[in-house]
């Protein structure tokens, strides 16, 4: 298994998602790869909406003329979450604010599954940080992490910050993984305490899923990845004996070497001699292939 | 012949590249999903937009109608 693997995965979701139709039946596509599917993605998504802008702008106008509540009815009775998203980001920010007072918190997490961000920023921004929170509490407890990746980009970072403190181990792992930004990542990162980092690593280590961890160090910048390789080398040999694990198990041999060859060189030699008694092959694999890339 | 699904998308498909890496059969599925989804988008507002009205205070319905009328 590749990090790419991983990545086309976490795109055919996401198409698969606006197509109707499976990620699975997605893989017919994998040719054109992840760029190519998330081209489509937004293509379509854009000729959709240009196509029912006007009634949306209709919508979001008439808002001014209806009680909150009644416009709340309409949101959630007649639109249904696809169609309210579309609206949504056209709404004044302080009509969105009043408006969400009158629908409920699972379907405002419905809503964000089809909202844009790019087009809703103003109006995500304007939100309050317990609605965002709240609203994120429903999202995690359906593990809807891909809508809540899409927003880290647009929110703001106190709403940002609110949220991470809501957020276990393993749900800051997975928004981590689908976050397309690496610079986004990055700053997500930064936010974090140093214990809520490797908590991600501490999940990655009992779930198996230290690809997506991979992932992480692979796309953000080299200080977020120092970071977790330090922090890596300071914990539990067995997190670092389960990375190896793992990468020995799928073949990643190459992807975790990228993010080694960023390290601090102290803190390879570090991991490196943490593992060395317990795993001589695959510390002397890791070496050669660091040694490859330098 | 590969279809040309591209056509559905108008000027938002401009930048969209060639994906000559697909062979035929894949166009005519990428076809078929992307003209669903733009019907049933379609369908899917013009029904919401009925119901939406019912909900609109009767005094308030013309207005209404005529701002979501495009």
């Amino acid at each position: 298994m590749r990090l790419l693997d991983l990545e086309l995965q976490a795109e055919r979701e996401k198409l698969g998602r606006l197509l109707d139709t499976t990620a699975d039946e997605l893989q017919v596509l994998d040719a054109i790869g992840v760029d190519g599917m998330r081209q489509i993605r937004t293509t379509v998504e854009a000729h959709i909406f240009d196509r029912g802008a006007k009634r949306f702008a209709g919508l979001a106008k008439s808002s001014r003329l209806l009680p909150g509540k009644i416009s709340g009815l309409i949101a959630q009775r007649a639109l249904g979450p696809r169609l309210a998203a579309q609206v949504t980001g056209l709404l004044e920010p302080e009509l969105a604010v009043n408006l969400s007072k009158h629908v409920s918190t699972p379907f405002q997490a419905d809503l964000c599954q089809f909202l844009d961000p790019r087009r809703a920023g103003p109006v995500l921004r304007a939100m309050p940080v317990s609605v965002v929170v709240e609203t994120s509490r429903e999202l995690v407890s359906r593990e809807e992490y891909i809508t809540m990746a899409r927003f880290v980009d647009d929110l703001l970072d106190t709403q940002i910050q609110a949220v991470s403190a809501i957020l276990d181990a393993e749900a800051l792992l997975w928004i981590g993984f689908y976050i397309e930004s690496g610079e986004r990542l990055s700053q997500l990162m930064a936010m974090l305490e140093d214990q809520a980092v490797l908590g991600t690593m501490r999940a990655a280590a009992e779930n198996g899923w230290w690809p997506q961890s991979l992932s992480i160090m692979a796309r953000a910048n080299i200080q977020t990845a120092r970071r977790m390789t330090h922090l890596l080398a300071d914990a539990d040999p067995q997190i670092g004996a389960g990375l190896l694990e793992c990468v020995a198990d799928l073949g990643l041999w190459e992807p975790l070497a990228e993010v080694m060859v960023r390290a601090d060189a102290e803190d390879l030699e570090s991991i490196e001699a943490a593992l060395q008694g317990q795993m001589p092959d695959a510390v002397s694999r890791l070496r050669k292939t660091v040694e490859a890339l330098r | 012949m590969k279809p040309d699904w591209k056509h559905l998308l108008r000027h938002h498909a401009d930048d969209l590249p060639d994906l000559d890496e697909l062979p035929p059969e894949h166009h005519q599925q990428l076809h078929d999903w992307v003209s669903d989804t733009i019907r049933r988008e379609a369908h899917a507002l013009e029904s919401a937009l009925e119901s939406a009205l019912e909900f609109v205070p009767r005094l308030l319905r013309g207005a209404v109608k005529k701002l979501v009328s495009g």
